[in-house]
């Protein structure tokens, strides 16, 4: 191969292209690096587990490590656990109203969990897992011999003491 | 002169790949200009708008997490769609048939709607309101929101422009 044919031949379509990979990289480092940054707190929040049968009682404990069931991820450290019944809503064609009643052996077990968070403008988030934690979403938790989905129900977000 | 030589060179010149190439980032521009500008409208007014989610039922305990101020997402689109300029409660209720065959309307015990007027920038065209360029706000749709407390789905009821830009 001569000098000539060697020498690097660039046009404007490999201009076009270059500039289209370039554009698709800066996106993909947005995209994945959207999420970072933000003030570490204390985040606590509360997960309901409902119309769970009598026996879970007593399944999950304070002091429990728990994970998300799906992926594995940190979720934090259970601090305060508590069981009520399980109410149902139920039509009363008499009177007109809709009344609640407790379904038998069944319980509704709440457990509150502590994890180190990072506060966002938008969102707070587990610092561990980066999983995001808002009041309606639904978790998959599961604890040294248990699992159960769950809707969170109430957070808590407290600025960590300057150290 | 043949159309296609050996080569595959159009005319003998052009590179059929390039030419492909070429024609095809053309149409991925063309698509997105016109995506985004909403050409062929006749209205294309920038405004600021504002829109009412109805979000039902949602537990009483959970009224704490709606605010005035706090931005909103589109949560599969992870889009912002505006801030809560308002809010208010009113008791869930259902529909009900009594003894006497009279249909009444019930509330339901620990629970609520919440009507939630969400702020934005946005344009109206002919069709729909555009927020962030692009984003089809209509009403009727339903949205799953995010705010930075919580995750729910609410339909938007209404939409109306404050103020033109």
């Amino acid at each position: 191969m001569n000098e000539k044919t060697a020498k690097l031949r660039f046009t404007p379509l490999d201009a076009a292209i270059i500039a289209i990979i370039l554009l698709a990289a800066a996106a993909a480092v947005w995209y994945l690096t959207r999420g970072a940054g933000g003030e570490p707190v204390d985040l606590r929040y509360t997960v309901e587990f409902a119309g769970k049968d009598a026996s879970f009682e007593g399944l999950p404990q304070v002091g429990d490590t728990v994970y998300d069931s799906v992926r594995g991820s940190y979720l934090g450290v259970i601090t305060d656990i508590e069981y009520t019944d399980s109410l149902v809503q139920i039509w009363n064609p008499e009177e007109g109203i809709y009344t609640q009643e407790a379904v038998p052996d069944t319980l509704n077990c709440y457990l509150t969990i502590a994890a180190d968070g990072i506060e966002r403008p938008a969102a707070a988030a587990i610092a561990a897992s980066d999983i995001e934690i808002r009041v309606g979403k639904e978790m998959f938790v599961k604890g040294k011999g248990y699992a159960s989905p769950g809707y969170i129900v109430w957070m808590e977000l407290t600025p960590k003491e300057a150290e | 002169m043949a159309v296609l030589d050996k080569k595959g060179r159009l005319f003998g010149r052009l590179n059929i790949i390039d030419c492909v190439a070429v024609l095809l980032i053309i149409a991925l521009a063309a698509a997105a200009v016109y995506r985004f500008t909403a050409s062929g409208m006749t209205k294309n007014t920038n405004c600021r708008i504002r829109y009412t989610l109805v979000i039902r039922p949602v537990r009483d305990f959970t009224l704490d997490f709606y605010d005035k101020g706090l931005s909103v997402y589109d949560k599969a689109k992870q889009e912002y769609i505006g801030d809560v300029d308002g809010f208010r409660f009113e008791p869930y209720e259902l529909s009900g048939v009594k003894n006497d065959g009279t249909f009444v309307m019930a509330a339901r015990p620990e629970q609520s709607t919440v009507y939630l007027d969400i702020a934005a920038d946005a344009r109206e065209t002919d069709t729909a309101f555009l927020l962030n360029g692009a984003y089809e706000l209509k009403v009727g749709s339903e949205i799953n929101i995010n705010t930075k407390y919580v995750d729910v789905t609410g339909t938007v009821v209404s939409a109306e422009i404050i103020e033109y830009k």
